[in-house]
């Protein structure tokens, strides 16, 4: 993930230059998003919309900002997946569960264990939820995650330490 | 082992393992539309389909736009008052008559007529000399008239009695006035005394009455961020005001732009960092207003609202009514019916809301819509059809849709309409 895309130039073929750098992040970034969400189909989705967007700024963008930016864009996109799931539960809850289901598909292809830390990372505040992904998913210096989430530096480590002891509190509360 | 950080990594891993290498879908990227990417000068404008492939509804919000220009005291406004030219008619619809398209078809098959011998490879838009623009008559979809610029083309915008284009020659930007003849079967082209630009024009927009033009320019990058100019001229005298980005918007653009029916206020959407950045909005400059800050205005409308993301708005010819398009997954979203204070918070409702599957004719929509009536309930769109690649127009009219398969010639053009903001040129593939 942590490789950079082609330098976008004007003139450049902006389709081919996105789909090479599609073809090399794809698959990390649908993972990203399926760790976000639990759901794959919609992660997919997330993705190809990043990368519209993507495509559609491609000029707008120093080369090396490109892959920062469909990143921060599938964040983007996994927050408001998370949102619309969380009120469409919330409308439909008798009869379209989409989280209580996502849930339960993963937990047979995860195991509990796994299901459960996962479910309590999407109970957590966005902010909260982006920090732990990036920092202990992807591995991503301070630096780097605070440019994807567009906070300061030492807001990502105040970020991080809530966020684990809320994860903390959720997991204990499920036992 | 076994910390709470061990576990998330686990867990994270876990449900990454999920997906396969190479599992990743095909791309999909949008082929054509009315989103501006950013040209090299000399270039031509580029426009990207924002939502080709993403499911649609429309929302319409209404009680938005209200008339946030006042006359200035003591003072005229050139938008505001009689047209310069004769309002051009309206169908038995009600929908304008004639609209101004700019045929995307030449550039994608090549040189266009009288350019270059039958066989011969096209000729790359910025070294034309002439484009030719055409004039469409609405209730038909035959070419009504057409109209050779002395240059090629890159923005075309409408007021109520007549059309405009921005025109490159001798590497600056000329502006154009196209007025139809009496007979509404030839057009009279004028240069504008607007000054020629040395920057590309990005997007533009005409006044109601024809009077004034405003035009935004590509973003330049410099060492302090991006910046992108406004620049809104009377098509009468020599005469204009600029605005500029402020650096703590260094990172934004704008994008379609239109005049509300005093014409004095302009309205653009602005797209921050992404899309769903606060500043990404529809806003409202003053343009009687001193001071050139572009974004002295307020936002009026978010693009990340519900029930999901509205990259463009179109504005209703008396600036009261926004309809957009919003993408996601609408078949699972439950749509909110928004009703907030008149302080730049509007009432919205969804207008119609595309089917995948079944007897709906179509099943995404592009946006902005191309035409909207003052009071959103009727839309002219471009839609794709059900079950088919193919780019229909449909009118949705109080919720219902017709298909005008006369106007599907037109689906893939980029069009300006007669009280609606014209959007920039197209870009072809030798640019």
């Amino acid at each position: 993930m942590a490789a950079q895309g082609p330098a976008p130039s004007q003139g450049a073929d902006a389709r081919a230059a996105v789909t090479a750098l599609y073809q090399a992040h794809a698959v990390g970034l649908i993972r990203l998003a399926v760790v976000m969400l639990g759901d794959r189909h919609a992660a997919e989705d997330v993705v190809q919309d990043a990368f519209a967007g993507l495509y559609r700024r491609w000029n707008h963008l120093d080369g090396d900002r490109a892959l920062g930016y469909v990143r921060t864009s599938v964040l983007n996109g996994c927050r408001s997946r998370l949102r619309a799931k969380v009120r469409d539960e919330r409308l439909a809850a008798a009869s379209q569960p989409t989280l209580a289901a996502a849930s339960a598909e993963q937990a047979v292809l995860i195991g509990e264990e796994h299901a459960a830390v996962l479910g309590a990372l999407r109970r957590l505040p966005d902010r909260q939820r982006e920090a732990l992904v990036l920092r202990y998913y992807l591995d991503l210096p301070e630096a780097e995650i605070a440019a994807s989430m567009g906070i300061g530096k030492g807001t990502v480590k105040s970020t991080t330490s809530r966020a684990l002891a809320a994860l903390g509190r959720l997991l204990e509360g499920s036992r | 082992m076994n910390t709470l950080e061990d576990r998330i990594r686990a867990a994270a891993r876990a449900a990454a393992g999920t997906v396969a290498d190479g599992s990743a879908p095909p791309l999909r990227l949008p082929q054509r539309g009315r989103v501006p990417r950013w040209p090299a000068w000399g270039e031509r404008k580029s426009m990207i389909v924002p939502l080709a492939a993403a499911a649609a509804v429309i929302a319409v919000v209404a009680g938005l736009i209200l008339a946030v220009g006042r006359t200035t005291p003591g003072g005229t406004i050139p938008g505001v008052g009689p047209p310069l030219a004769a309002p051009l008619p309206l169908t038995a619809d009600g929908l304008p008559a004639y609209f101004l398209e700019y045929p995307i078809a030449y550039q994608q098959g090549g040189a266009q007529p009288g350019t270059a011998n039958e066989g011969s490879p096209p000729i790359p838009s910025r070294f034309r000399s002439q484009e030719t623009l055409r004039i469409v008559a609405t209730a038909t979809g035959e070419v009504a008239a057409t109209a050779t610029m002395p240059g090629y083309v890159t923005a075309i915008a409408a007021s109520r009695g007549a059309f405009f284009a921005a025109v490159v020659r001798d590497s600056l930007a000329r502006f154009y006035e196209i007025r139809m003849t009496s007979s509404r079967t030839g057009t009279a082209v004028t240069e504008l005394p607007i000054p020629p630009d040395t920057a590309p024009v990005e997007s533009m927009a005409a006044s109601p009455n024809g009077a004034r033009l405003a035009y935004s320019t590509v973003v330049m990058h410099s060492a302090s961020g991006d910046v992108q100019n406004l620049v809104i001229a009377s098509t009468t005298e020599d005469s204009e005001h600029e605005w500029t980005t402020p650096a703590s918007y260094s990172t934004g653009s704008m994008g379609p732009m239109n005049f509300l029916a005093d014409g004095r206020t302009l309205a653009f959407s602005w797209t921050g960092p992404s899309e769903t950045s606060p500043s990404s909005a529809l806003r409202l400059l003053d343009t009687a207003a001193p001071g050139s800050d572009l974004m002295a205005g307020r936002a009026v409308l978010r693009f990340a609202n519900e029930p999901g993301m509205v990259e463009g708005y179109t504005l209703s010819p008396n600036g009261r009514v926004a309809v957009g398009v919003a993408s996601g997954r609408p078949y699972q979203t439950v749509v909110d019916s928004m009703v907030v204070s008149s302080a730049g918070n509007p009432s919205r409702k969804v207008l119609y809301r595309p089917s995948e599957i079944g007897a709906d004719p179509v099943n995404s929509c592009n946006t902005p819509p191309l035409w909207i009536s003052n009071t959103g309930s009727q839309v002219l769109i471009e839609c794709y059809a059900t079950a088919s690649p193919d780019v229909r127009i449909v009118l949705i009219n109080h919720g219902h849709v017709t298909q005008l398969p006369w106007l599907d010639a037109t689906a893939n053009e980029v069009t300006a309409f007669p009280g609606i903001t014209a959007i920039g040129v197209p870009a072809n593939a030798d640019g």
